[in-house]
């Protein structure tokens, strides 16, 4: 996966936050957010040697 | 409590967060110690919780703004749990060298859970002052400095992650660095 994803989506945010477009950041941010989510899944759930 | 307060006090949080970024690529730089995928997911959640205050600053304090940071520390906080318990179990052993005791991703855990605690009282702050939903921005001189050391903050890490990783997967141990030919790509 496109691990520096998240990071360029937030530069996007950022630019929309300087333009003074909120909604746009809001959106961005949400993308951000996403595949955070997403990568988390990918990089994290698989099964650890703990009993939890 | 003035609007002020708070509104310096979102500064603060900004430009923690940046410290944050900058430490741990500074610490990356001076010990060739690369960030691995989990690694890169905290630095993540400290960008978008950093959004949230940043949004604060050029909007104004608002619950939605609130909500993105507290949301970004949660995933940033719930990648950096995912690392802890792959080493909690003695003999297991680490990922990169300590700091004042602690791993990078016990200190993202602790920082992380901080700025969740940190934006709860912060939103509390504001409904205590009166304006339960949202206040007009503030305008000081702190806030646009704060705002570009997060953005410089938020495109070295892009340019750190493309020169170790590229545009594909980072390996789960990685050694060099994709753009200079010393990685290896496979994860």
């Amino acid at each position: 996966v496109i691990i520096i994803l998240p990071f360029a989506t937030a530069l996007v945010a950022c630019w929309c936050v300087w333009r003074g477009q909120r909604g746009a950041a809001l959106a961005w941010w949400a993308v951000t957010a996403a595949v955070n989510v997403a990568w988390l899944f990918y990089h994290a759930t698989s099964k650890l040697n703990l009993g939890l | 409590m003035s609007a002020l307060l708070t509104h310096r006090l979102n500064v603060l949080g900004l430009v923690g967060t940046a410290l944050a970024l900058f430490f741990a690529f500074g610490w990356q730089v001076a010990y060739h110690e690369l960030p691995c995928p989990l690694c890169m997911l905290q630095r993540a959640g400290f960008v978008a919780a950093g959004l949230g205050f940043l949004l604060n600053l050029r909007f104004g304090e608002h619950l939605a703004h609130y909500a993105a940071a507290i949301l970004g520390a949660g995933i940033g906080a719930a990648a950096s749990l995912r690392q802890v318990l792959l080493h909690i179990v003695p003999g297991s052993g680490a990922y990169g060298s300590p700091f004042l005791g602690y791993h990078f991703y016990t200190w993202a855990f602790i920082l992380q859970t901080a700025l969740i605690a940190y934006c709860a009282l912060l939103m509390l702050v504001q409904w205590r002052r009166g304006s339960a939903e949202t206040a007009p921005p503030v305008r000081c001189g702190s806030a646009p400095w704060a705002g570009l050391a997060f953005v410089v903050a938020v495109a070295l890490m892009l340019l750190a992650g493309f020169a170790e990783c590229g545009i594909g997967p980072c390996p789960d141990d990685p050694v060099g660095y994709w753009l200079l030919g010393t990685g290896k790509m496979s994860d």
